[in-house]
Parts: C-alpha cells; structure tokens; sequence
C-alpha cells in the first residue's frame, strides 16, 4: 500500500489542544518513517508555534479562529505549513536570543522558542494573504 | 505523577517524569516558590524519565536558577534524555543549568 503524502489537521484556539500534537507527530514519524530526533524538533517547532497563537494571537475568544496544518513529504525534507486568522505575526522580524551562560546576569528569558523554531529548520518562509498568516516550515530528512 | 518532590538533607529533590503540558509547568513553578519562600536554596532535577520540555518549561528553570544565585544557591539537573540534553546544547544551557551526570554522584555533593 502507498504511503500517505499528507497530513491535514485543524487546531481549535484552546491551549489544550496541544495535548494532541504528540499523537499526531508521532502518526506523521510512523508512517513516514521519521526518526526520533527530528520528530522531537518537529513537536517542539510545532508546539511554539500553535501555543504563541492561542496565547498571543487572537484578539478574543471567537468559534471561527482557526489554525491548520498540512505537512508534506518529498524525499528531501518534509514541508509544514501553518495556516491561522491570528493577528499578523511574522517570525522572521522576531529577535531569537540564544541564551549563553556568558551572559546569564542579563539574561532575558524571552526569545527562546523562537530561536529553537529557526534553528531546528532548515527554511522559514511567512505570506499574509486574506487575513490569514502562512507560515512553511521545512525540516531535512537524514540521507 | 509527574513531578515528584521530596526534602532530603540541604536540598530538594524534584522528579520530573515524561511530558510536562501547561498545567504541570504551573505546578512545577508553584512547587519551586513555595520551597524557595521557605529558604530552600538548593535544587536537585532528576530528569531521567522527562521525555520532553518546551520553551516554557526551560524558561521555569532559567528563572528558578537566576533567583537561587541571589541567594547563592543553585539547581542541577541530572541525566537529561539524549532529546533533552540536545535542546540544552542548542540553547547554550548546559553549564548555567548545571547538567551533571549520575543521581547518586550528585546528591553526594550536597550531603
């Protein structure tokens, strides 16, 4: 039987529906393979990502917010993207701090989850097209 | 359960065990500040069987281990899983958040 080449999810805007992340990761890696590692980054990129929107990026409670996922395979890498009716939020204008023990008195805590969503990918790339932020994220499969 | 906690001698023993969601990471820090406002200024994570931690769950320990150093205590976190241990090395924390390796080596030094 030929493998799935895609998943499709949709996510409600409750923080508790990031319970359900790991059980859809962990079919993604079953079914295509994925080895432990990268299905480690995939879950954490994905859960920074889905809780920054619940938590940041609706302006209130609404039953039309909506965040989707679709992940795709090539024999490359596998492509993610993010699709949501949040306030626009694009990644790529962020700071990332990564936090050196050199610096800890200054230390902010902030900025963490970003800089682990653009160092666990290989690509980022964000679009904001009718009220919707997109956002592909790739991740490079091992030869 | 997932955090475990227990006095032992001069210090804390926290247990952190498989996937810690929202809810557990406000409980974690609760736990922290309640030892910490009693004066408990040492800190042992035993992370053997913590699966996975997020940004949020980091944060906690970074800010537990900035407010211990105010009081010249300090946190260390003992056999981190391979994943764990990765995400520590990629966010540069592994010495400000004193990963050390062996249970019983490490309870050693605070006895």
């Amino acid at each position: 039987m030929e493998k799935e080449k895609k998943f499709s999810y949709s996510f409600n805007d409750d923080i508790n529906e990031i319970a359900r992340l790991e059980d859809i990761v962990h079919a993604m890696g079953k079914e295509w393979a994925i080895d432990e590692k990268l299905q480690f980054s995939i879950n954490l990129v994905l859960e920074e990502l889905i809780s920054n929107i619940i938590f940041y990026g609706f302006k209130r409670k609404d039953s039309n917010n909506i965040i989707n996922l679709v992940a795709l395979i090539n024999k490359d890498e596998i492509v993610i993207t993010l699709s949501d009716n949040a306030i626009k939020f694009n990644i790529l204008e962020q700071e990332e701090k990564a936090i050196s023990s050199k610096s800890v008195d200054d230390m902010e805590v902030g900025g963490l989850g970003i800089h682990f969503i653009k160092n666990l990918t290989s690509f980022i790339k964000y679009n904001r097209k009718n009220g919707f932020n997109y956002l592909t994220l790739s991740f490079i499969l091992k030869p | 359960m997932k955090i475990r906690s227990k006095n032992i001698s001069s210090f804390n023993l926290f247990e952190l065990n498989g996937r810690l969601n929202q809810d557990d990471l406000i409980e974690l820090e609760n736990q922290i500040n309640e030892k910490m406002k009693y004066g408990s200024k040492y800190f042992v994570f035993d992370i053997s069987q913590l699966s996975y931690i997020n940004s949020s769950g980091l944060r906690i320990l970074i800010k537990t281990q900035k407010q211990l150093k105010l009081f010249d205590g300090y946190l260390v976190l003992v056999d981190p899983m391979k994943n764990v241990k990765e995400l520590m090395k990629l966010s540069e924390l592994e010495d400000f958040l004193r990963l050390r390796y062996g249970l019983k080596e490490t309870i050693k030094e605070f006895i």
